[in-house]
């Protein structure tokens, strides 16, 4: 089967060479100048990796190039003629492709229908589909790149992550593309998954397609990538060719800020006192035996990929999913939450990642919102009493600094800031013993990180105690007193503040080593495995 | 107070009010009888068993439910109520309760569905309208039940003031449920429910016990109006109530509820409820053969939805 027929065309284009270029791109959404003048270039044969925290414009920039989002300014040229694409199609049309972090696929249909969704072809009089001619075509491809255990007519419901992403690669084959985006393809996957994944971007890379590449793991991308733009806060920050930058080089980039401007230095009071203590806290499907405590007025920070079980671990202490085995001590209590209900009267409350699915109201008012977990607060013998929500409003959107003129408005007019605003600060006036708060500045544009720094701050200094999920190293580093590192639903590290560094949390994060086989000083280890 | 008042110009009830003072105005061009208070009382009292659905219905909807089976409740509690009398010989008091109680209890099925065994709500209150439209059929063996107690029949047909009960009824429920929904703390909570239901759960309300009470509270309305229509007519008919689930559910909708909740009032689902039952007596005045009924309560129903959608993405309160 290896040899594939070459009178039919290629499936992915081995021919045409080409060269995209973008020139001065800018782009304003409400509240956040997500890309600044950026300049940034692939062509055929290349891999150009993109690096930089979360918001810093990574994707934002690739959805222009694939055609879902339009730059308010700036150009872009394929083979140097200017070009703008007004849906992905278009984009499509000029061969480019995105290979989707979370696979984009039909699920209940099969593979071979998935690859061709977009381009199905017919035969006869009545047009009816080829399916033998994509279930052909698709197994060719599936073989070709070593994957024949997976079958053109297995439905994808029945495939694995990194098998899905296999699927994804092919359609964007199957579409002639010749330049292809990867937004972060292995935070998914397993590490031998991951190896597949690279063979196969080498093998495209070969045959002439050009390749943009988006990861937050840098040693992945000091492996794969010829060059590499690192973005931050919307500004293309360096350009390099992957031999003249080392890890350290590209995180100095990334973080480029001052920290010491963002996070003031802490100063916290930790009380001795444990408030929370987890003991062996099991749940099968997402986490098993993780004990850790937090102490009056600490900050423990939450590190780890996407997938290793934080949010979950987080969901399950507010009892919205439940544990199958373990303890859970508050204040020196031991207790049983149900229902985030309950756990919001022990005092323990949580800020979602996703603010607008879980945490917001959005087609409600500002005033709505931040009523909506203190409707005791407000009311006498049930009857809502107008001067008290008017004086928790007010006094919430000065507290929060919110930037508003009117507490009717509703909240999905407001910015990115200004909604995690609300959706952390409807919890202040519960004077929460815990505060869970997952990935905290998603979104959020530097300015009202800052804010939402101060507020974590303010808090911890009045004595709540809070557990920070975040995905941003610079994030757990600055404002943290103590981190803990989860990788595959396990604690695989805890580090104290003297000894925080990005390599270290990212070699936790990574499960390249745990605490009894790690040597701190081995830093090159990073780029080897 | 002033901007309250430019809010509520906001909410559909104040432009609903002035299509339905437009369609008053030119009725009365079209009609010497239509402004009469005749025609009025009766047109109220035509629609009073729509009202007192439509309140629950309303919370309903503004909580993101729905229930289809009202009207075949309505249907199913009439005849509960007339049998226990009929052939129970039970006092007209206890047989109303008896009433009420057995359209509660299929709003409490419908909860159970929805919220325990995660039926769609379409698909449960679907299947339960067929169920206790069958059940109406089986207990009656399709036949009426008339000839009520006096003081039963009191309750539809007397009047206080003047005015017909049943059209009391429902303004006395109107206002409770308002005065619930708009100054009081488990008036908020459909609200929040519909809005988003996640980030209700994750605000710490219990939204599947506010769904579940909310699908009772509707049964209730149901009880409610079946045992009035009882009353009101001294009879009960196995085809009581046949497509008031979908007329009240547009008359909620054009009265401001969505569907994908969230948003709604009480006093603009009954002025959605008072225009459709003014157009169609209008339509009857003039002589428009009744075919068109139909025609005109969907196109109203579109036009109402259609505008409402279209000018919200213009204001840029929905990112479409």
């Amino acid at each position: 089967m290896s040899d594939v027929n070459h009178d039919k065309p290629a499936l992915y284009s081995a021919g045409s060479l080409i060269e995209i270029k973008l020139k001065n791109i800018s782009k304003k959404f409400p509240g956040v100048q997500a890309l600044d003048k950026v300049d940034f270039f692939v062509k055929s044969n290349q891999v150009h990796a993109l690096v930089g925290e979360n918001g810093a414009g990574k994707s934002t920039l690739v959805k222009i190039i694939a055609g879902i989002e339009i730059h308010d300014d700036g150009t872009l040229t394929i083979n140097d003629k200017d070009i703008v694409f007004s849906s992905p199609r278009e984009a499509q049309n000029h061969g480019v492709s995105i290979v989707h972090q979370e696979a984009d696929l039909f699920p209940a249909l099969t593979v071979a229908e998935n690859v061709f969704a977009n381009n199905l072809p017919t035969k006869g009089f009545l047009k009816t589909v080829d399916f033998r001619k994509i279930q052909n075509e698709t197994n060719e491809l599936l073989v070709k790149f070593g994957h024949p255990e997976i079958k053109s007519t297995d439905v994808v419901n029945s495939l694995s992550v990194g098998q899905r992403q296999i699927v994804e690669i092919i359609k964007a084959l199957s579409l002639n593309s010749n330049i292809i985006i990867f937004d972060e393809p292995t935070a998914v996957l397993t590490p031998s998954e991951t190896d597949i994944l690279f063979s196969i971007i080498n093998d495209l890379k070969k045959n002439n397609i050009a390749i943009i590449y988006i990861s937050h793991r840098l040693e992945e991308i000091k492996k794969i990538a010829d060059y590499v733009s690192i973005l931050k806060d919307g500004k293309l920050m360096a350009t390099k060719k992957i031999n003249n930058i080392n890890t350290d080089e590209m995180i100095k980039f990334m973080v480029g800020r001052d920290l010491k401007d963002i996070f003031e230095e802490s100063k916290n009071k930790i009380g001795e006192e444990k408030i929370l203590e987890v003991k062996n806290l099991n749940n099968p499907k997402f986490f098993d035996n993780i004990s850790f405590d937090i102490k009056k007025g600490e900050i423990v920070g939450f590190s780890g990929l996407i997938g290793a079980g934080r949010t979950e671990l987080a969901l399950t202490l507010f009892g919205f999913y439940k544990a199958t085995g373990g303890t859970v001590i508050l204040n020196g209590k031991n207790i049983t939450i149900n229902n985030p209900s309950e756990a919001i009267i022990e005092g323990i409350v949580y800020v979602s990642e996703e603010r607008r699915e879980k945490g917001l109201f959005t087609d409600m008012s500002i005033k709505n919102n931040l009523i909506s977990p203190n409707l005791n607060h407000v009311t006498n013998k049930g009857i809502l009493q107008n001067d008290k929500i008017n004086n928790l409003t007010s006094k919430s959107i000065n507290q929060l600094n919110i930037k508003t003129n009117d507490a009717e408005n509703l909240v999905l007019k407001l910015s990115g800031g200004n909604q995690q605003k609300i959706a952390l600060g409807k919890w202040l006036p519960k004077n929460p013993k815990l505060l869970i708060i997952d990935e905290p500045t998603r979104g959020v544009d530097v300015g009202a990180k800052q804010e939402v720094y101060k507020i974590l701050r303010q808090l911890a200094k009045d004595g709540t105690s809070i557990m920070l999920i975040s995905s941003e190293l610079p994030e757990i580093i600055g404002l943290c007193d103590r981190a803990i590192v989860m990788h595959n639903g396990k604690i695989n590290g805890q580090l104290e503040k003297k000894d925080f560094s990005e390599e270290l949390i990212l070699k936790y994060a990574s499960g390249y080593a745990n605490l009894n086989s790690l040597n701190i000083n081995t830093k090159n280890n990073l780029s080897h495995e | 107070m002033n901007d309250k008042l430019k809010k509520l110009i906001r909410i559909r009830e104040i432009p609903l009010l002035f299509f339905l003072f437009a369609v008053a105005i030119l009725g009365s061009f079209i009609s010497p009888y239509f402004l009469l208070s005749a025609n009025f009382s009766a047109i109220f009292l035509g629609l009073s068993l729509d009202a007192i659905i439509v309140i629950a219905m309303c919370m309903l909807l503004i909580s993101g439910g729905f229930d289809l089976s009202v009207g075949a409740n309505l249907a199913f509690s009439g005849m509960i109520c007339a049998i226990a009398m009929a052939n129970f010989g039970l006092p007209w008091p206890v047989a109303c309760i008896a009433a009420i109680l057995s359209g509660t209890l299929v709003g409490v099925v419908n909860g159970l569905m929805v919220t325990r065994f995660y039926v769609n709500p379409l698909i449960a209150t679907l299947g339960m309208m067929t169920i206790v439209r069958s059940l109406v059929l089986i207990v009656s063996g399709d036949r009426s039940m008339s000839s009520f107690p006096k003081a039963f029949q009191w309750i539809g047909q007397g009047k206080i003031f003047d005015i017909p009960n049943p059209i009391w009824i429902f303004i006395i429920l109107v206002i409770l449920a308002e005065i619930v929904l708009r100054t009081m703390k488990i008036g908020r909570l459909p609200f929040f429910v519909g809005s988003n239901a996640q980030a209700a759960e994750l605000s710490g309300l219990r939204v599947k016990k506010i769904q579940f009470i909310l699908y009772a509270i509707c049964g209730c309305a149901a009880g409610i109006a079946g045992v009035v229509s009882a009353a009101r007519l001294n009879a009960a008919f196995p085809l009581a109530g046949n497509g008031a689930e979908l007329r009240i559910i547009a008359a909620a909708v054009i009265g401001g509820c969505s569907l994908s909740g969230g948003q709604g009032s009480i006093v603009g689902a009954l002025l959605g409820v008072i225009l459709m039952a003014m157009i169609n007596n209008l339509l009857i005045l003039t002589g428009v053969p009744i075919y068109w009924q139909g025609f005109v309560a969907g196109s109203v129903l579109i036009g109402a939805v259609g505008f409402d959608e279209y000018s919200k993405r213009k204001r840029g309160d929905i990112r479409s």
